[in-house]
């Protein structure tokens, strides 16, 4: 894959709809490249395996991403497709099921697509266990992050999530206020770690 | 069955032994705390015949006086005796059932009764015992009247009165204890030697060499907590249980692939006997010697694998076979060295079908040449073929056995299978073996060159 400098590191999420859970954890990582000043380094977009092509995000998914510090406004949903897959660095899935989807439309995603909050994990596992090699300062971020996603996916394995399910996001569509919250809080507190760590771990001075 | 083995038998059931054995002494116990005791006491009369003046006539009175001795024995059982007995001491039996009470007996070649007197009370014991005897001498005119110089011939004196016995003859404790415990040991063994000879399943090494001569590689520590933490070789390395990977890990090198193979097929008989756990532990152990290893989860219907190594299963070996994915595509790095793993991809129709195709033989050896060893997790060979054709497919079998689940029959259907295509069998693992107890597996049998704490104690069964 070509690892020009000026390609920004790209990452896709990925839901069933494409109007919730996803543009909830797209819009609160845009926020968080905003902040963190590489926005002309890191893209983020989202999909849907089923999308509701077209459709803004509903109006509880909304508060919630306002309420975590993100942007709803201008969501359109849209169909997930190849090309999204094979132009990504990273693609974070929701359920399992989207994992197991993306990589059936592109089998060399199974190296780069994760739930979130099982990236999240791994990115924890990897910070913890000091293997994260050293960064190279010569080069540009996004391709420090690129070099950063196999290193989390080689603590696949090495620990368990404690319930299968706590791998996935729970899907809100639908049902109550109360579900929604808990939803986005999921999404956010993932979203929160993933930035966390592979900020730190990319940082040019640390050293792994 | 062999001397060893009934002592095998005997160690794995020894609780129940224990158990039984002492039962049958609370048994004797309480028999004899439910019996009335019953204390006996004895008198014992001297009978003479008088009267003799030579030695011929003392001879004759000697033979005489042993006849007479006989008879009075016999009286004394009689109402002659014992109904004076019965008046004096107020008693409530019958003739008959002080007579059943009384043992009257002329020892042989002497001219001593002894008058033995049974009753729940030692006191009233020896009080009959004593009155009997005064009675029965008093009965002497009676049977033998005088002669004519008004001597007696025969004359009965008291040579010992009963005394008040100490304790009772019956019941008699010990005794019943003993043949309580007696009789419980026999039981316990016997339930334990039909236990074993009715149970089918496979207990351990002993069991498996009974059924075929192919190797025993290994013997994989039972862990209760193996289902929370599959991947105990990377988790815990110096736990017993990743050590018996190790070892098995080492007891490969010595099985002969051929030339041509270097790839094994891991199956078992039935489900559940920890093929998955123990091919992708193998696996890691393997990687951790340095070696490139490829696994691949030839479980075309409940594929386990990925789940255990936490990778994405979606695409693999059934998608390489139809030509949707790339094999280099398919194939997933686990960790950070050189193992590999090909998930089962899309669940086919038909599996064995696929597994027996071309395309997969042709995939094996590409993978052969690109790694040193190329392990296949398939499905147990009792339900389905699947495990059989990839042995042929591959240079051989290890066959799972889990101690305590699988049959020997099942063990012996599974290996049939494999003869019956002519598949090498290159030996049995056997897992969830107790660490300790009588069907351990040589542990501690050698000393580890390091130190490690037994953080996970057996289970004991």
């Amino acid at each position: 894959m070509s690892t020009r400098s000026e390609i920004p590191f790209t990452v896709l999420v990925v839901c069933t709809g494409n109007i919730c859970r996803s543009p909830q954890a797209e819009r609160l990582l845009q926020a968080e490249v905003l902040r963190l000043g590489w926005a002309g380094d890191v893209r983020v977009s989202s999909a849907g395996v089923a999308a509701l092509v077209g459709q803004p995000m509903p109006a509880q998914a909304a508060a919630q991403t306002i309420g975590y510090g993100g942007n709803p406004t201008g969501h359109a949903a849209k169909q997930l497709v190849e090309p999204l897959i094979e132009e990504a660095d990273l693609v974070l899935t929701m359920e399992r099921a989207h994992r197991a989807a993306v990589v059936r439309m592109v089998p060399r995603a199974n190296r780069f697509a994760f739930t979130l909050p099982e990236f999240a994990r791994l990115a924890l596992d990897l910070r913890a266990s000091g293997e994260a090699p050293p960064t190279d300062a010569a080069l540009p971020l996004s391709q420090r992050l690129r070099a950063l996603v196999p290193e989390v996916a080689a603590g696949r394995g090495l620990s368990l999530p404690v319930e299968a399910e706590h791998d996935e996001v729970e899907d809100p569509y639908g049902r109550s206020d109360e579900v929604y919250a808990r939803s986005a809080r999921q999404v956010a507190s993932a979203v929160a770690t993933v930035v966390e760590v592979l900020s730190e771990l990319s940082r040019p001075d640390s050293r792994g | 069955m062999e001397l060893r083995d009934y002592l095998r038998i005997l160690r794995r059931n020894w609780i129940l032994i224990i158990v039984i054995t002492l039962a049958g002494v609370a048994g004797g116990a309480a028999f004899s705390l439910l019996q009335t005791p019953s204390y006996e006491a004895t008198t014992k009369v001297f009978v003479s015949a008088t009267g003799a003046s030579s030695v011929s006539e003392l001879n004759a009175g000697n033979s005489f006086t042993q006849q007479i001795v006989r008879s009075y024995a016999e009286v004394v059982t009689t109402g002659l005796v014992l109904d004076p007995v019965i008046s004096e001491l107020g008693l409530d039996d019958s003739v008959k059932d002080l007579a059943a009470r009384v043992t009257a007996t002329a020892t042989l070649n002497t001219v001593i009764v002894d008058i033995t007197v049974a009753d729940p009370d030692p006191v009233q014991a020896a009080n009959i015992a004593n009155t009997i005897a005064e009675n029965l001498i008093e009965a002497v005119p009676d049977l033998t009247p005088p002669n004519a110089d008004g001597v007696a011939p025969v004359k009965i004196t008291v040579a010992q009165s009963a005394l008040v016995p100490a304790d009772p003859v019956s019941p008699r404790v010990s005794l019943n204890v003993a043949l309580g415990a007696l009789v419980g040991l026999a039981l316990a063994i016997g339930i334990a030697v039909l236990r074993s000879v009715l149970d089918q399943r496979i207990r351990g090494q002993r069991d498996v060499e009974l059924i075929t001569d192919r190797p025993i590689l290994g013997a994989i520590a039972y862990d209760p907590k193996a289902k929370d933490r599959p991947l105990i070789v990377h988790a815990d390395p110096l736990s017993p249980r990743a050590e018996s990977f190790r070892s098995l890990r080492t007891n490969l090198q010595f099985v002969d692939m051929g030339t041509e193979r270097r790839s094994f097929v891991v199956t078992s008989s039935i489900e559940s006997e920890g093929k998955s756990t123990t091919t992708a532990n193998l696996a890691i152990a393997l990687r951790d010697s340095g070696m490139n290893v490829c696994v691949i989860e030839g479980d075309l219907r409940r594929p386990k694998l990925v789940d255990y190594l936490g990778l994405e299963g979606a695409v693999g070996l059934t998608d390489v076979l139809i030509g949707r994915a790339e094999l280099s595509d398919a194939l997933q790095r686990w960790g950070r060295n050189n193992l590999f793993v090909l998930p089962a991809g899309q669940i086919p129709p038909n599996p064995s079908e696929l597994l027996g195709s071309a395309a997969m033989a042709k995939l094996l050896r590409e993978l052969e040449s690109q790694f040193h060893l190329v392990l296949v997790d398939a499905p147990p060979l009792l339900p389905v073929t699947d495990g059989a054709i990839l042995s042929r497919q591959t240079s051989g079998a290890i066959v799972i056995t889990a101690a305590g689940r699988t049959q020997r029959n099942q063990l012996e259907a599974a290996l049939k299978s494999l003869a019956s295509v002519d598949a090498k069998v290159h030996g049995i693992v056997l897992t969830m073996m107790p660490t300790k107890g009588p069907d351990a597996y040589g542990y501690g049998a050698y000393g580890y060159g390091y130190g490690y704490t037994q953080e996970t104690s057996a289970k004991k069964r």
